[in-house]
């Protein structure tokens, strides 16, 4: 009995491992599809709040001099040069990210601003992060964490890798709480969003994966709890554009 | 370029955590106990185990 059991468990977490490793080469694929119109999209899609919503959470991180800081789910770069720009010769920033042509845009990013010495680039994935324990003092990922294909080891392996003391910072899509404001943003999130992503990226399927992943995303009360369960304290949440993206807030207290 | 300096010193293999140790012609870093090459591309390292390389000998 005790041997079937275990087959059976062992099946049902290879089936897991096959489900999350399919679902992160269709996000690796999409990303790497849309990567040429990715900043474009999302300056325009958001009337350009998505700088406001990095700057915020950047402030947030608030990194230590000198320290390093990881940017899990880099992609273009936006959040690594964010962090050098509010801190310029401060922070050593490493970023890293699982798409090939996204990386691939942030590097060429970095390399006309002449940051190298400033912002380090690695192909890697969340969920299995390349990094010795206690590495940063701080971490953040924006619009990333619904796109791990395995949350909670993409939080445990942040947690793993950052310091004592050290910062988490998760910047994600909310939805807003206010009725009327919920509505309106709804209609324009999951109808008009898909057709003009469409339209620009010539991707069938990515700006409609958008709206729908999240929707799929836990509320943030529930967010929170995952973030204690890894063992994040002090957390705080802060509802950015009338709650369309919120920032999380934790730190390793141990 | 070679690549970063305090890269190396946090690198670890995605897979055990381990440490890693770079190629002599700077093209990869190897991970002993998992017997796997990642490979290095214009100074970018990939640290996905899927696209390492198993070493054989």
């Amino acid at each position: 009995m005790a041997e079937v059991h275990c087959n059976f468990t062992a099946l049902n977490v290879f089936l897991l491992m096959s489900k999350e490793s399919e679902f992160s080469k269709q996000i690796q694929s999409m990303f790497n599809a849309i990567a040429p119109k990715y900043d474009f999209l999302n300056h325009f899609l958001s009337l350009n709040q998505d700088r406001y919503w990095r700057k915020k959470a950047v402030r947030f991180l608030d990194p230590v001099s000198g320290k390093r800081v990881l940017d899990i789910a880099t992609g273009t770069g936006d959040v690594a040069l964010e962090i050098v720009e509010q801190n310029p010769n401060q922070v050593k920033v490493f970023g890293i990210d699982f798409c090939h042509n996204m990386l691939k845009i942030g590097k060429n990013k970095i390399d006309k601003k002449n940051l190298n010495q400033s912002v380090s680039f690695q192909f890697g994935a969340a969920e299995a992060l390349p990094f010795l324990d206690k590495s940063f003092y701080g971490v953040i990922t924006a619009f990333g964490v619904r796109n791990f294909s395995n949350r909670e080891k993409g939080l445990a392996e942040m947690w793993r890798v950052l310091a004592e003391k050290g910062r988490v910072v998760i910047l994600e899509f909310s939805f807003p709480e206010f009725p009327v404001l919920s509505w309106v943003y709804r209609n324009y999130f999951d109808t008009i969003l898909p057709r003009i992503g469409r339209f620009f990226s010539g991707h069938t399927s990515a700006y409609s994966y958008l709206p729908s992943s999240v929707s799929d995303f836990p509320s943030p009360g529930d967010f929170v709890r995952s973030m204690n369960l890894v063992g994040f304290s002090n957390i705080r949440i802060k509802p950015l554009t009338f709650g369309i993206a919120t920032i999380y807030y934790g730190e390793k207290n141990v | 370029m070679a690549l970063d300096k305090d890269l190396l010193d946090i690198l670890a293999c995605p897979k055990c955590k381990g440490d890693l140790t770079l190629t002599p012609e700077g093209d990869g870093l190897i991970c002993a106990a998992c017997k796997l090459k990642y490979l290095i591309k214009d100074d970018i390292p990939i640290m996905l185990i899927d696209e390492a390389e198993p070493i054989t000998e």
